[in-house]
């Protein structure tokens, strides 16, 4: 091979790792961007997700809320009125497509737990009945 | 005959040529790049404009119910009478958009898309018989909508009830305007 030629593909291979490099940096420039807003959109869904269901008047419950049923729950009554009022009123509310999470605790001790998905953005709401707090978590998962 | 020197200048220039080329090719590219990107920055601060609007309209004075996260019903029809006559105002807070409110639960699937209007307020029925409020809509150019919604708890001060629905704003490009 003449001295010329392996300039000529030396020069090409700088080239290419160059235009790979920028490649590269297109492609994680776009990602940064729409995941920062995404997470942003998930956390508020979460939040308003939890609140809004915890203080819904339920028709097919006596016109109790998810609170009244958490308290049922925690002073030792069946828990199984609380599950199935969250899959109603989850399945009603959420997009097709999302998975969701819910544990309750009293005093800082587990009462109740559904658990669907894993991996995602957890919002929490603390409320007291009787002197007792509670706290109700919400994970929002996608499938 | 071709003489050492003149093959040298031959390279350089061909050098020359090659390194200008690559540099014309990456300015391009980098120019096509920057205003590919500008537009989608406009597209992407809208979408951001109408994620914030999201968060901070449950605790919007003239829709929400006061201090308690939740947004009031019986504001809805009202507010779209104060639009009207205040359109500039609020379209300087809004700009090209379109809200909507929307019953989730419960509510039967025959009425989820009807629109809540005056006549269907007086009506015996309401709250069951509409499911959906255009709180605002201003879209001029007719202009393709991208869409960002989340969770509201909706209240019934009449019935005094609280339900559930999804706050939706379907929002138009460029900002500015």
């Amino acid at each position: 091979m003449r001295k010329g030629q392996s300039e000529v593909i030396g020069l090409m291979v700088i080239v290419l790792i160059l235009i790979f490099m920028g490649v590269l940096y297109l492609g994680f420039a776009n990602l940064a961007g729409n995941d920062t807003l995404a997470s942003q959109r998930v956390g508020i869904e979460t939040e308003n997700a939890l609140n809004a269901v915890l203080r819904v008047n339920l028709e097919n419950y006596d016109d109790k809320t998810i609170q009244d049923l958490i308290v049922e729950c925690g002073g030792g009554f069946d828990c199984n009125q609380l599950e199935n009022a969250l899959k109603e009123v989850y399945t009603a509310v959420l997009k097709p497509g999302t998975t969701f999470s819910y544990w309750v605790l009293m005093e800082d001790e587990e009462i109740y737990a559904t658990s669907t998905c894993q991996i995602g953005i957890v919002s929490s709401y603390v409320f007291v009945r009787d002197g007792i707090f509670y706290e109700a978590k919400l994970r929002l998962c996608k499938t | 005959m071709v003489k050492k020197g003149q093959v040298h200048v031959s390279e350089t220039i061909l050098v020359l040529f090659v390194v200008v080329i690559i540099l014309m090719m990456g300015v391009t590219i980098y120019f096509k790049f920057s205003v590919e990107k500008s537009k989608t920055l406009a597209e992407e601060l809208s979408e951001e404009q109408a994620t914030i609007m999201l968060a901070k309209a449950v605790g919007l004075e003239e829709l929400s119910c006061e201090g308690l996260g939740c947004m009031d019903t019986s504001k809805f029809l009202p507010f779209k009478r104060v639009l009207g006559e205040d359109f500039g105002r609020y379209k300087r807070m809004f700009g090209r958009k379109r809200i909507v409110v929307k019953e989730l639960y419960p509510i039967e699937d025959s009425v989820k898309e009807v629109e809540c209007d005056v006549v269907k307020y007086i009506q015996m029925e309401y709250p069951e018989n509409c499911g959906s409020w255009v709180i605002y809509d201003y879209n001029p150019e007719n202009e393709p909508a991208a869409k960002v919604s989340t969770i509201v708890s909706l209240y019934y001060p009449e019935f005094d009830e609280y339900r559930v629905g999804r706050l939706e704003i379907e929002h138009y490009g460029d900002i500015r305007r």
